[in-house]
């Protein structure tokens, strides 16, 4: 039998029309992404990922690049030096991009195959603030394990080799990669969420996603021993490129991850 | 306040919900009952904000759910069979999140965190991750995240389904305590004890339309509208069948066989020792019916009264389809199916 009569409960949990105030978008953008942001670095495999990174790149540059920018460097042999510290600045930036992959397959595939999905979308939080939220949520952990790479390799350079040597890095080189990073971090998250859609767990989606950005790592690695030969602007060429994917794929994804679509889908 | 007219939502050529309309006063629970596929989540979705529908209008909580979704998201919770909670994070964390978005101030964050922790005894977990508990603790959690923002309207989809009996028992009182004058709550739930027990109204979906409506009492009359009484003899009565046709009100008395008979006589005195009829007004026809079998000399060992049941209304309302609807629902059913049998275990 129904129970009519009204139960009393706490006047606290009584409803109020109108209890919630509009958040604005930005706000509500970045809550999401701090709140992943936060779960991410509690996270104890990104950390011991981050710290394996760091010993991993040290040991690499202690062994390749001790024989050769050791001591003094000759006018002819500073163009190879240079190319070789530009790749691992390279990897010490690419390589902990690998999360933004991990995270954005987590929040977006993942959210949606645990449910969590729902209750953020039956928040009065526009689509694009949900959506911008969860990819920087995503891409900025990557990022920022990416600066303290990037800043242990200057550091270890000046260390073991001296700070002279910094010299030998070429300066636009060096811009290009500053550049290109964020652009493979925002790529990984940007297709990570697009191929979230349309598979239905975590792991195929992390799975294709990074078997797309590790053929880029290697596209790029390459293409920066070729500069020599081809000449800057092919690497350039491929940062712009790179920065036209993710517009498209955020484009793309923004609307696949739209509340109607989303249930429509589910 | 909830109030849906002809509300309609196809995808692409399939039509989940077909012209529903209801309303769902302040105070009160509606039960959405139905099988898997029934409609019953999409109407959710719609209702909640979710979904635009294809056809036409509803009102939640004054807003218009097609031209002002954000603003009836604001003033709606929903849960559903998933908690769907972010594990690693602690509840208190988790509610001060939800919070945030609803943008509700630091200080009153606070207070409505302690509240619910309190309502549904939480506070000895807030400092433990969601990842460890039970699925009634999840859900308990969720009906939380739901409440934070002290929303006038309330979607419970499922929320007991997984649970253990005694998870789902617990579930089940808070929604009670939930109940509050200036509440509305859908509860869709293919339970139907569930139903009976938390809603004011009952309406039963298939295929995307209401095929019953109104509450549970009401149901129940509207499948038979009388009552089936049996009255049971110590030894053979041949004359009950003729005093009760004499009693206006009365309706199709006839004897019945009593399957356990022990040492009284069996064949045709057997089918005597047990007798029923259809009242529609069983308080004032009973009485005057046995007064009446004592005085021709019947010896009354027991009376019985059945009023047809919520499950009665609701195999009633799926078992009308044609063969097309029914192979349509079959999945669904089988569900049902199961669900009863367990039921009666």
């Amino acid at each position: 039998m129904p129970q009519n009569v009204m139960a009393s409960p706490s006047r606290s949990l009584s409803p109020r029309q109108g209890a919630t105030k509009k958040v604005g978008s930005l706000r509500t953008m970045w809550l999401i992404a701090w709140r992943q942001i936060g779960e991410a670095m509690r996270n104890r495999s990104t950390l011991v990922m981050t710290g394996f990174f760091l010993m991993i790149q040290t040991v690499l540059i202690w062994i390749s690049l001790r024989p050769l920018a050791q001591g003094h460097v000759s006018p002819k042999e500073a163009g190879f030096v240079g190319t070789l510290m530009a790749f691992y600045l390279l990897y010490v930036g690419l390589m902990p991009t690998t999360p933004a992959v991990g995270i954005a397959s987590g929040v977006f595939a993942g959210d949606k195959e645990r449910g969590c999905l729902t209750p953020l979308l039956v928040t009065p939080a526009s689509n694009a603030s949900i959506f911008a939220g969860k990819v920087l949520g995503a891409v900025l952990p990557a990022l920022l394990c990416a600066v303290i790479g990037i800043v242990v390799y200057f550091v270890e350079i000046v260390l073991f080799f001296g700070p002279e040597k910094l010299v030998l890095l070429p300066v636009s080189i060096v811009v290009l990669i500053l550049l290109v990073i964020p652009a493979i971090a925002l790529l990984g998250a940007a297709l990570a969420s697009v191929i979230s859609s349309r598979v239905s767990t975590f792991q195929s989606a992390q799975n294709y996603s990074s078997l797309i950005v590790i053929v880029l790592w290697f596209g790029l690695a390459g293409l920066l021993f070729l500069v020599a030969a081809w000449g800057l602007w092919t690497f350039a060429t491929a940062v712009v490129a790179l920065y036209v994917v993710d517009v498209l794929l955020i484009v793309i994804s923004a609307a696949t991850w739209r509340r109607e679509e989303v249930m429509a889908r589910q | 306040m909830i109030e849906a007219r002809g509300l309609t939502r196809h995808f692409r050529t399939f039509t989940a919900v077909s012209q529903l309309s209801f309303q769902v006063p302040s105070g009160s629970v509606l039960a959405l009952l139905g099988p898997n596929g029934a409609g019953k989540t999409t109407t959710v979705r719609m209702l909640a904000g979710l979904l635009a529908p294809s056809e036409g209008e509803a009102t939640v909580a004054g807003y218009d759910v097609r031209r002002e979704p954000d603003a009836v998201r604001a003033n709606v919770g929903l849960v559903t069979d998933v908690p769907g909670l972010f594990e690693q994070m602690m509840v208190p964390a988790y509610l001060n999140f939800f919070g945030s978005i609803y943008g509700i101030s630091a200080t009153e964050r606070s207070k409505r965190i302690n509240t619910l922790l309190e309502f549904f005894d939480l506070q000895a977990h807030r400092k433990e991750k969601m990842v460890g508990f039970s699925k009634g603790m999840k859900q308990k959690v969720a009906l939380a995240r739901a409440l934070i923002h002290e929303p006038v309207v309330l979607f419970l989809d499922e929320p007991t389904s997984g649970l253990d009996p005694l998870a789902a028992r617990s579930v089940r009182e808070l929604i009670v305590g939930l109940k509050h004058g200036s509440r509305s709550i859908i509860l869709c739930t293919h339970d139907l004890d569930e139903a009976e027990r938390l809603a004011d109204e009952v309406a039963i979906i298939r295929q995307g339309r209401i095929v019953a409506h109104g509450t549970p009492t009401a149901l129940r009359r509207q499948a038979t509208g009388e009552t089936l009484v049996r009255i049971e003899f110590a030894v053979p009565c041949p004359e009950a069948l003729e005093v009760l046709q004499a009693i206006d009100g009365i309706d199709t008395p006839r004897f019945v066989e009593k399957k356990d008979t022990g040492t009284l006589p069996s064949g045709a005195q057997a089918q005597q020792l047990l007798v029923e009829y259809h009242a529609a007004q069983p308080k004032m026809i009973n009485p005057q019916a046995l007064a009446r079998l004592i005085t021709a000399g019947a010896q009354i060992v027991s009376v019985t009264c059945e009023t047809s049941t919520l499950e009665d209304v609701y195999a009633s309302a799926m078992g009308t389809g044609s063969e097309e609807q029914e192979g349509v629902e079959k999945a669904g059913n089988e569900v049902k199916v199961m669900t009863l049998v367990e039921k009666e275990n």
